[in-house]
């Protein structure tokens, strides 16, 4: 009795074994499940967009009077500066995911500029968006850092306030057969003229760290899509609220991807 | 043979102190120099190559008021105060000369003269001073022992180069900074502007007068270079500009945007002081502005490149500029020699 009883026990003892070794291995099993999947949600990556310039196909090229416009207008570019914030990218699942986050391009200083933005969730995007310019909350003076650049982006407080969204600058001739050569400057600034643009793209976070997205910005679309923009018209917009409204809408297909590494 | 031996003792002790006095010892701790910088200026950007101390600012000034730069040089009997006037705001007080005045340099990091040629640092443009401008000897300032030993505090060297002078004169410059004016009184709400300062101020910051974008405040320049319509068709290699200096027809005509600041004491104006007072200036702007190819694209104001300013624009305009001037700085007995 006493040798069944602990056999019993012993029985029972190893079923009990049994019984706890499989929570155990189950509970192990959901825990490493669970540990597996909170490092992946906690993991984060990376994206890196690289910026090139060019006018329908040819790479842009500073001071030359070379480039026709869709309204016919023969031009140039000396200044080509303009912020992008608030980048976002779009998860099925997740919706708009934001990166927080501003940056200043100076086309001419440099050619190509590539921008980072980490802490991303690694999980795969089919949409990028951002803004050309600054969202209203980061378009007041002492938002951004008090650089030397910022500080050549500013918008005078007696015209409304906060930064220049985008400087595109250069001379131009109304036509081909035009003899006379003026300068144009379209500046964009104030909350009426932020752009937002909106771009397809694919972007797979989930089995690498680091994604790379080539976009490049075609200068005549700022003249071209709804409105067909003739430089002639007025070659200075900066206050014109009419006209700066304009080239915003027209800057909402300026870019595209060009690849995604 | 006592006494010998005592007045030998006596002339030993002697020559030693003499050989004491003779072989000086000099320190090197410099102490770090903290510049004040005025509110709402961005931060000066640094070079950790040449950190600022007490000692390479009292070292560089008194090498910018001496004229032992130039001793043996083209620039002979010059010294940089020479052409560098403090009460002209560091600019220069010499009938029809026109030099860039020497204030807020140490935010500079784009073009440095007139024409642009010289790139880089604060210390790369004093280099440039010190070997090609004066072509400095320094044995000879090695030969003084006073700049023997404010080298040596200031770098902890005995043996100086070029480099040392052209380090030592870049911290002086740094230290000269004009924030002080009225403008500045004005903007941070310590006193008001006059109704005609204020109507000038308008013009300045607005397409009015579309002053503000090369002219950025606080600095009031971009440090960039720019043709702003002085001549159609400049024949004077002088007046090219950065042509002169990279040969790029699209660079015809540019010069450096020189500072407002303290502007009612910098003239003549213009790379070739070709303007006598800000009333020409201003009516340069209004009137007079030429159109050329490389005419900067700024310049184009609401479809023409004059401002046409009324009279009383044109006073306001001035009015503005005025409150540009910052005594303080003018008469900062720090600056002097």
């Amino acid at each position: 009795m006493a040798k069944k009883r602990i056999f019993n026990v012993e029985k029972g003892n190893v079923m009990q074994v049994g019984k706890i070794s499989f929570a155990i291995i189950v509970m192990l099993l959901v825990f490493s499940s669970c540990r597996k999947k909170t490092e992946a949600e906690g993991s984060k990556g990376a994206l890196a967009i690289n910026v090139t310039y060019s006018v329908d196909g040819q790479s842009l090229e500073f001071d030359r009077m070379q480039y026709v416009n869709s309204a016919g207008n023969v031009y140039s570019v000396t200044r080509l500066q303009y912020y992008i914030s608030h980048v976002a990218l779009f998860n099925k699942k997740k919706g708009w995911i934001l990166i927080d986050t501003f940056f200043l391009f100076d086309a001419r200083r440099y050619p190509t500029q590539k921008i980072i933005m980490g802490n991303l969730p690694l999980l795969t995007y089919d949409s990028l968006r951002f803004y050309i310019g600054l969202p209203p909350s980061l378009n007041h003076h002492d938002s951004l850092p008090n650089t030397l650049e910022n500080q050549e982006m500013i918008w005078p407080e007696m015209m409304g306030g906060g930064f220049h969204f985008l400087k595109l600058e250069g001379k131009f001739k109304e036509a081909d057969t035009s003899s006379t050569i003026s300068g144009y400057a379209m500046h964009l600034g104030t909350n009426v003229a932020l752009v937002t643009v909106k771009l397809p793209v694919n972007i797979d976070l989930t089995g690498r760290l680091v994604a790379e997205v080539n976009m490049d910005m075609n200068v005549n679309e700022w003249f071209r899509n709804p409105y067909v923009y003739n430089l002639a018209e007025k070659p200075y917009i900066m206050g014109d609220t009419l006209r700066m409204q304009k080239i915003a809408s027209n800057g909402q297909d300026v870019f595209t991807i060009v690849g995604v590494n | 043979m006592g006494r010998m031996f005592l007045l030998s003792l006596v002339l030993i002790n002697l020559l030693l102190i003499s050989c004491k006095k003779d072989k000086q010892v000099y320190t090197y701790s410099p102490t770090p120099y903290q510049l004040e910088i005025p509110e709402g200026f961005p931060q000066m950007p640094t070079n950790p190559n040449n950190p600022l101390t007490k000692e390479g600012v009292e070292l560089g000034k008194r090498l910018y008021y001496d004229v032992i730069l130039s001793e043996g040089g083209p620039q002979a009997g010059n010294s940089c105060a020479t052409c560098h006037v403090q009460s002209r705001s560091f600019a220069d007080n010499s009938p029809g000369v026109s030099v860039l005045p020497h204030v807020n340099l140490g935010w500079g990091t784009k073009h440095w003269l007139w024409n642009g040629s010289k790139q880089g640092t604060l210390e790369d443009i004093m280099m440039f001073e010190v070997e090609d401008f004066f072509q400095v000897d320094v044995s000879r300032l090695m030969q003084d022992t006073t700049y023997q030993r404010m080298f040596y505090k200031a770098f902890g060297k005995k043996e100086i180069t070029s480099k040392e002078v052209a380090y030592a004169l870049a911290q002086f410059v740094r230290t000269l900074i004009s924030g002080n004016s009225k403008y500045d009184k004005y903007k941070r709400g310590e006193i008001d502007l006059t109704p005609s300062e204020k109507r000038g101020m308008a013009i300045f910051f607005s397409e009015r007068g579309d002053c503000f974008h090369c002219h950025v405040p606080p600095l009031f320049t971009d440090f960039d270079m720019h043709n702003i319509g002085l001549d159609s068709m400049p024949a004077d290699p002088e007046d090219w500009g950065l042509f002169a200096v990279t040969g790029d027809s699209a660079d015809l005509g540019k010069f450096r945007t020189p500072t407002l600041r303290n502007v009612a004491l910098t003239g003549p104006y213009m790379h070739d002081g070709r303007f006598q007072t800000l009333d020409e200036v201003i009516d340069f702007y209004s009137e007079g502005v030429k159109n050329s190819p490389t005419l900067d694209p700024i310049m184009n104001h609401n479809g023409g490149i004059h401002l046409n300013l009324t009279p009383q624009e044109k006073e306001d305009l001035k009015a503005f500029l005025l409150t540009l001037t910052d005594e303080e700085f003018l008469n900062n007995p720090a600056y002097r020699p």
